[in-house]
C-alpha cells in the first residue's frame, strides 16, 4: 500500500500528479472519498482511493491511497479459504457431536429394542426391556413388553387348549376302541352263542337217555357240525387279529388276481355272476404277502357276488396310478398299484358306509356272513401300507379299490 | 292229545334241537325257519304255545309276536333271545308272555 499527497489538477509528469487522469477528479468534494481503478506504466492494476483535504489554497488536493489489485485478490482468497476451513471444521465437530450424542440418545436404546424383537422372533418372550426415559422410544419399549406379555399369555392358553384337545381326542379314541371291542364281544357272543346252545342241548338230550340209537347218532352229527362252525368262526377271528406276520415278497398283482378269479369262478357261476378280469400288459409288482392278498381279493369278490342276488358282472382291474393316501398328513400323490373290484349289485346304504370295515358288521342274512370279511381285508391292506377306497350307488353297484403304494416294493 | 307248539328260529340246527327235545317231552312241535311261513301255519292250524327267536332276518320275534296277538290274543308267546345283541332287550311287546334267555330252562315244560 502506498499513501502520498497529490494535487487533483496536476497533469501527469508534474510533481504530486495523481496516478489516474486529473479529469476523473474534477467532481471530488470534501465529504466523499473516491475509489478509482487504474493501471501504471508496467500494466499492473491498482485501486486508488482519493481523500480530499480542505485547504485555503485555490488548488484542490488530497491523499491518494493506492493498493495493488493482486494484493487485494490474495487477501480475498485468503479470507475465503479461512472461512471454508472454519465451516468444515465446525461441520465435522458438530457431526461428531451429533454422532456421539445420537448414539447415546437413540442408537443404544434402538439397539436394545432391535435385540428384543430378535429374541421375540426366536420365541423368547421373557425379559422385558426397560428404558429409563420418557420419550417415544420408552413408549415403544413398553408396548413391546405388553405385546410379549399378551403373546406369552396366548401361547399358554393355546398350550393348555392343545393338551385338553389331545386328552379329549385320546378319550374319544378310547371310547371308540371300547365300542369296537364291545361290538366284537357281542359279535363273538352271538356267533358262538347259537352253536353252543345247540351243542349243550344235544348233549343234554343224549345224557337224558331217552334217545334211540339213531337219534343219538343224529345228535352227535349235529354236535360235530356246530363244533366245526365254531372252529371256522374262531379261525376267522384269528385271521382278523392276525397273529401271523406277513411274509412279504415282490409279486405281480396280476398273477394273484388271476389265480383268485380262477378259484372263485365256480362259486360265481352258482350265483349267476360273471367274473371279468383282463390283465393289463404292464406288470404291477408290489411287495406283499401273496396269500394274504388272495384272502383280501376273495373277500372282496365274494362280497361283490353276494351283492348281486339276481346275478351280474364283476369287473376286476389291476392298474398303476397315482393317488393320495386318506387320513394322511402327506398331501403328495404317490405311485400306487390299484386293484378295482366293481359289481352291479344292490349298493351300500349311506348309513352303513362308516361301519363297513367294523368287525361283525354285516347286512347279510344270518348265516351268510360273519361280518369279518371286510375288516380282515382292511387290516391286511393297512398292514401293507395301503388303503381301501369305496364308492357305491344304491341299486347300481359298488366299487372297492385297494391301493398299495409302490414304495413298499423292495 | 299232545300240545301243539309252533317253533320259529332262523337257525336250522336250533330248530332241530328244539323239535327233538319237545317231541321227547311229549309235545307236538312244528318248526319253521321263516317267520312268514310260520305265520301262515299259525293261521291255518291251531297251536297252544308259540316259541320264537328274537333276532331273525326279515320279520323279527317282536314283530312276529305282534302279528300273532292281533289274530289270536289267547295264545301265549315265548320269545327266546340269544346273547349277542348290544341293544337292550325289549321288556314289553304286545302279546309277549315271556322273554326267555336261550338256552331255555327245560324244566318249565313239565
Amino acid at each position: 500500500m502506498r499513501i502520498r499527497w497529490v494535487w487533483f489538477d496536476a497533469q501527469p509528469g508534474e510533481p504530486f500528479s495523481p496516478s489516474v487522469g486529473s479529469e476523473h477528479l474534477t467532481s471530488v468534494t470534501i465529504e466523499q472519498h473516491l475509489p478509482i481503478e487504474g493501471a501504471d506504466a508496467e500494466g499492473m492494476s491498482y485501486l486508488h482511493i482519493y481523500w480530499p483535504v480542505a485547504l485555503s489554497t485555490p488548488r484542490h488536493g488530497g491523499l491518494e491511497v493506492s493498493k495493488a489489485m493482486t494484493e487485494l485478490e490474495q487477501n480475498k482468497t485468503d479470507v475465503i479459504r479461512r472461512t471454508a476451513l472454519w465451516i468444515a471444521g465446525m461441520a465435522m465437530l458438530s457431526g461428531l457431536l451429533a454422532t456421539v450424542v445420537g448414539f447415546r440418545l437413540i442408537g443404544k436404546p434402538l439397539q436394545r429394542l432391535t435385540e428384543k424383537t430378535r429374541r421375540i422372533a426366536a420365541g423368547d418372550l421373557l425379559g422385558p426391556v426397560h428404558l429409563r426415559r420418557g420419550d417415544e422410544l420408552a413408549e415403544l419399549a413398553d408396548s413391546l413388553n405388553d405385546m410379549c406379555e399378551q403373546l406369552a399369555k396366548s401361547q399358554d392358553e393355546i398350550r393348555h387348549e392343545g393338551v385338553a384337545r389331545i386328552a379329549a381326542l385320546e378319550q374319544l379314541r378310547h371310547a371308540d376302541r371300547l365300542k369296537t371291542v364291545g361290538r366284537l364281544a357281542a359279535g363273538i357272543a352271538h356267533e358262538l352263542g347259537t352253536p353252543l346252545n345247540v351243542v349243550s342241548g344235544r348233549a343234554g338230550l343224549i345224557a337224558s337217555g331217552k334217545l334211540s340209537n339213531d337219534e343219538i347218532a343224529e345228535s352227535a352229527v349235529a354236535v360235530k357240525a356246530e363244533a366245526e362252525k365254531m372252529t371256522t368262526i374262531i379261525r376267522q377271528l384269528l385271521d382278523f387279529a392276525r397273529a401271523g406276520t406277513p411274509h412279504k415278497a415282490p409279486v405281480d398283482l396280476r398273477h394273484v388276481v388271476s389265480q383268485t378269479v380262477d378259484l372263485l369262478r365256480a362259486l360265481a357261476e352258482k350265483h349267476k355272476a360273471q367274473l371279468c378280469f383282463i390283465p393289463d400288459s404292464d406288470p404291477a409288482v408290489v411287495e406283499v404277502d401273496a396269500a394274504q392278498f388272495q384272502q383280501v381279493l376273495t373277500n372282496l369278490i365274494v362280497n361283490a357276488i353276494q351283492a348281486m342276488p339276481e346275478g351280474g358282472k364283476v369287473d376286476i382291474h389291476v392298474r398303476r396310478q397315482t393317488a393320495r393316501a386318506p387320513d394322511s398328513d402327506d398331501d403328495r400323490q404317490q405311485a400306487c398299484c390299484a386293484i378295482e373290484v366293481r359289481d352291479q349289485g344292490v349298493g351300500i346304504a349311506a348309513e352303513n358306509m362308516q361301519h363297513l370295515f367294523e368287525p361283525f358288521f354285516t347286512t347279510k342274512e344270518v348265516g351268510e356272513g360273519t361280518g369279518l370279511g371286510l375288516s380282515i381285508a382292511y387290516g391286511i391292506v393297512r398292514e401293507h401300507g395301503g388303503w381301501i377306497d369305496v364308492t357305491s350307488r344304491p341299486n347300481e353297484g359298488s366299487c372297492f379299490t385297494v391301493f398299495l403304494p409302490e414304495g413298499t416294493k423292495s | 292229545v299232545k300240545s301243539r307248539i309252533l317253533i320259529v328260529d332262523d337257525e336250522r340246527s336250533m330248530c332241530d334241537l328244539l323239535e327233538t327235545d319237545l317231541r321227547l317231552r311229549d309235545f307236538a312241535p312244528r318248526c319253521f325257519t321263516s317267520a312268514d311261513e310260520a305265520f301262515e301255519a299259525f293261521c291255518r292250524d291251531d297251536f297252544e304255545v308259540v316259541l320264537t327267536d328274537l333276532k331273525m332276518p326279515g320279520m323279527d320275534g317282536i314283530q312276529f309276536c305282534s302279528r300273532l296277538v292281533a289274530n289270536r290274543p289267547d295264545v301265549p308267546v315265548i320269545v327266546m333271545t340269544a346273547f349277542g345283541s348290544l341293544e337292550p332287550s325289549p321288556r314289553y311287546a304286545p302279546g309277549l308272555t315271556t322273554l326267555s334267555p336261550s338256552p331255555l330252562s327245560w324244566n318249565c315244560w313239565r
